[in-house]
């Protein structure tokens, strides 16, 4: 058996204590710390923490909070309550029980905002999470089918994203697997929706923005991989028409689709605008007192703001952007959670010239967020090569393990080749900067490199020996072009990351696609250019 | 691996769910008074979670880990509460006199009590998240159950308690 080579991170240690390393990498590290005195000492060291925790939850929080204020509550009534909401025959019926019953009083802005039919959706969403986004868009689509039986006039639909190009938006919701065709068509959501191996649902109730009292429901679904990074679609409460979509791509691209009313008709009453505004949403300035004085903020106070935001691992998928406008380095952010904005602020509130503004998409939302993991794909979609990967494995629960672990640790490195890019088109080759700047930037470029680095090398380890049992031939990578910056390396970084992450996730059944026989040999030959791609920006910087 | 199914009589899923409200009910209101809420909405929003818990498992849905699913509503419902309460509570009222106040047995004790505090500074001065998933872990919940509740990969929870015990292991090193 193998060991780990080098001395494992801290981190890789804490995931060994905590039983989260995939088997065979748990070995390794285990192997490794038998024979490592030094680790075996940052283990206890880090046990000590872990122990220091325990007795922190047993002496300060259960010794010293304040206790509950009044004795616990006898559920028994509530259960029965519970029991013939359940049992009672439609939304009627359970409607009545719920506005008659005791907690009316803590939903009545709910209650009150929203009709019978919304209510009764409402109450759905907040007491059975898991199943309400396959629920709210087969009602969708069912009501969209009936709305097109009876022939109802489409409303005019705005366009607006930060895109160059329609086509462009379109090759990639093409190249998303999203279906072609009306943007607010439910259908198109559920299928892309259920297309999808691993994702992320998110269900919030929000008010029109024009019509306070009526609702909506976002729907709002993260996949684990592919080109899109989010898409959400905007129901009508009341019957279910879709208002609204919204498709964020990984590269940091948006486009949101709105229905809207006719009457002020800057366009010319034309349907389907394609106008590409500025976004719409409202954004509040969390600091009003920050805002632009005029001069222009410097590369090296955005570079500043990247490093703060690095130090909290903020630069790795939180959806930020940062922006130098006016005199101020403008981070803004959709959807951050509040404690993450608190986060954010503490980062970056030291900070000279910095503007931070967070924009709420759900006013008065009750948000719930639902992590949803399907099969990677049904046995009769497996292809041979996965058929014997199952084999070679044990069995299909080995299989579907050793696919979700591997595209986490994958997903966990693309977050690095992501923000390793946008780095480098942030402050492409021939940037003025001054020699400390330039070393800061190198360092950040060069952290997310090592990291970048460490994890593809750990994710060969783990494969290489089951690609090669497939048939898989190990490739040497191929001639890197000399680049004449680090820039350009990381360019060729990332793209070489992204040909691996689409071949691994094809292999492993994550994608509609088959692997075919070369299948092996091809991952093989992109861990290797992707390999030498690294080696080449670290020359480099 | 215990999964929990729907169950076919009322009562035994009453018992299963009260069983489970007496072991974890004190652990879910610390849970939320960590969050910021004051203790009596604390108290309200944990026996909530547990007739959310009793309603969806009533409604035939499968739950893996009955304890990891409360403290992840209760995670999202503490949120949508503290939001409606005019202040936050400090999740730690009194709690330094306490701890720096001599006891009964002086000399250890007054260590011991040192590095309580030393801790607890500690802990008050990580992040949200990195507390958010240090309690939780604490809890006995899982990275993808953690991420879960918080809305983050599995990895990212790692990386957050990485980044909380390197900070905790300095400060009990002190």
């Amino acid at each position: 058996m193998s060991s780990v080579q080098t001395h494992p991170e801290e981190g890789l240690l804490l995931r060994y204590l905590d039983g989260e390393l995939p088997g065979r990498k748990s070995r390794q590290v285990r192997g490794h710390l038998e024979a490592c005195w030094q680790c075996r000492s940052a283990v206890e060291e880090l046990e000590g923490a872990i122990a220091g925790c325990m007795e922190y939850r047993k002496e300060v929080l259960q010794g010293h909070l304040p206790p509950p204020p009044t004795p616990w509550a006898d559920l028994t009534a509530d259960f029965a309550r519970i029991d013939s909401e359940v049992a009672a025959d439609g939304w009627g019926t359970r409607l009545g029980n719920w506005l008659t019953g005791p907690r009316l009083q803590r939903f009545a802005w709910t209650a009150a905002a929203v009709g019978l039919v919304a209510v009764g959706v409402y109450y759905q969403v907040l007491h059975t999470p898991s199943v309400q986004a396959a629920t709210l868009l087969r009602r969708a689509v069912a009501a969209t089918t009936a709305v097109g039986a009876k022939s109802a006039p489409a409303k005019p639909v705005r366009m607006r994203g930060n895109f160059t190009s329609r086509a462009a938006i379109a090759s990639k919701l093409r190249a998303a697997h999203y279906p072609d065709g009306d943007p607010l068509n439910p259908k198109s959501f559920q299928e892309w929706r259920d297309s999808l191996p691993q994702k992320q649902d998110e269900i919030a109730t929000v008010s029109n923005p024009e019509i306070p009292s009526e609702s909506w429901f976002r729907i709002k679904t993260t996949p684990v991989e592919g080109e899109l990074e989010a898409a959400s679609l905007t129901l009508r409460a009341s019957d279910y028409h879709p208002v609204g979509s919204r498709f964020e791509f990984r590269d940091r691209e948006w486009v949101e689709y709105n229905e809207f009313s006719e009457t002020p008709a800057t366009d010319g009453g034309t349907p389907a605008v394609s106008r590409l505004d500025a976004p719409t949403r409202r954004v509040v300035p969390s600091r009003p007192s920050a805002l632009p004085s005029g001069e222009s903020a410097s590369i090296s106070e955005e570079l500043r703001v990247l490093a703060a935001l690095h130090e909290i691992g903020a630069d790795l998928g939180d959806p930020l952007d940062i922006t130098r406008s006016g005199g101020k380095v403008l981070v803004s952010g959709v959807g951050i959670p509040s404690g993450r904005q608190r986060d954010i602020h503490r980062a970056l509130d030291p900070l000279p010239n910095v503007a931070v503004q967070f924009v709420d998409p759900a006013s008065g939302a009750a948000a719930q967020s639902v992590a949803e993991t399907t099969e990677v794909k049904p046995d009769s979609g497996r292809s041979p090569l996965q058929s014997r990967l199952e084999q070679q494995l044990g069995s299909r629960a080995a299989f579907e393990r050793f696919s979700s672990q591997t595209l986490d640790e994958l997903d966990n490195a693309m977050a690095h080749a992501y923000a390793l890019r946008s780095l480098a088109q942030r402050f492409p080759e021939g940037t003025v900067m001054s020699d400390s700047d330039r070393t800061l930037l190198a360092d950040l470029a060069g952290t997310h490199l090592k990291t970048l680095s460490s994890q593809i090398n750990e994710l060969h380890r783990t494969l290489a020996p089951v690609l090669v049992s497939l048939g898989g031939a190990t490739a040497q990578g191929r001639p890197v072009t000399t680049a004449r910056a680090w820039q350009t390396a990381a360019e060729d970084t990332f793209a070489a990351s992204r040909r691996l992450e689409v071949l691994l996730s094809t292999l492993v059944g994550a994608t509609a696609e088959v692997p075919n026989a070369r299948m092996p040999s091809d991952v093989l030959a992109a861990f290797a250019d992707l390999r030498g791609a690294i080696e080449e920006c670290q020359k480099r910087l | 691996m215990a999964i929990l199914r729907q169950e076919r009589t009322a009562s035994a899923l009453q018992d299963r769910v009260s069983q489970l409200y007496e072991e974890a009910r004190d652990d879910v209101y610390r849970y939320l008074l960590t969050l910021g809420l004051h203790p009596p909405k604390a108290q309200e929003a944990a026996q909530e979670v547990f007739l959310r818990l009793y309603a969806t498992m009533k409604k035939g849905e499968e739950i893996e880990n009955p304890r990891a699913w409360v403290f992840r509503v209760a995670h999202n419902y503490g949120l949508k509460v503290r939001e409606r309460q005019t202040t936050e509570a400090p999740f730690d009222p009194g709690l330094e006199a306490v701890l720096v106040s001599p006891g009964e047995n002086p000399e250890k004790a007054m260590l011991e009590r040192e590095r309580m505090l030393r801790f607890h500074h500690a802990v008050e001065g990580l992040s949200e998240q990195q507390k958010r998933c240090l309690f939780l872990r604490m809890e006995g919940l899982r990275y993808p159950e953690i991420g879960s509740a918080l809305g983050i990969s599995a990895s990212a929870v790692g990386e957050f308690l990485r980044r909380a015990t390197a900070r905790l292991k300095k400060a009990g090193n002190e």
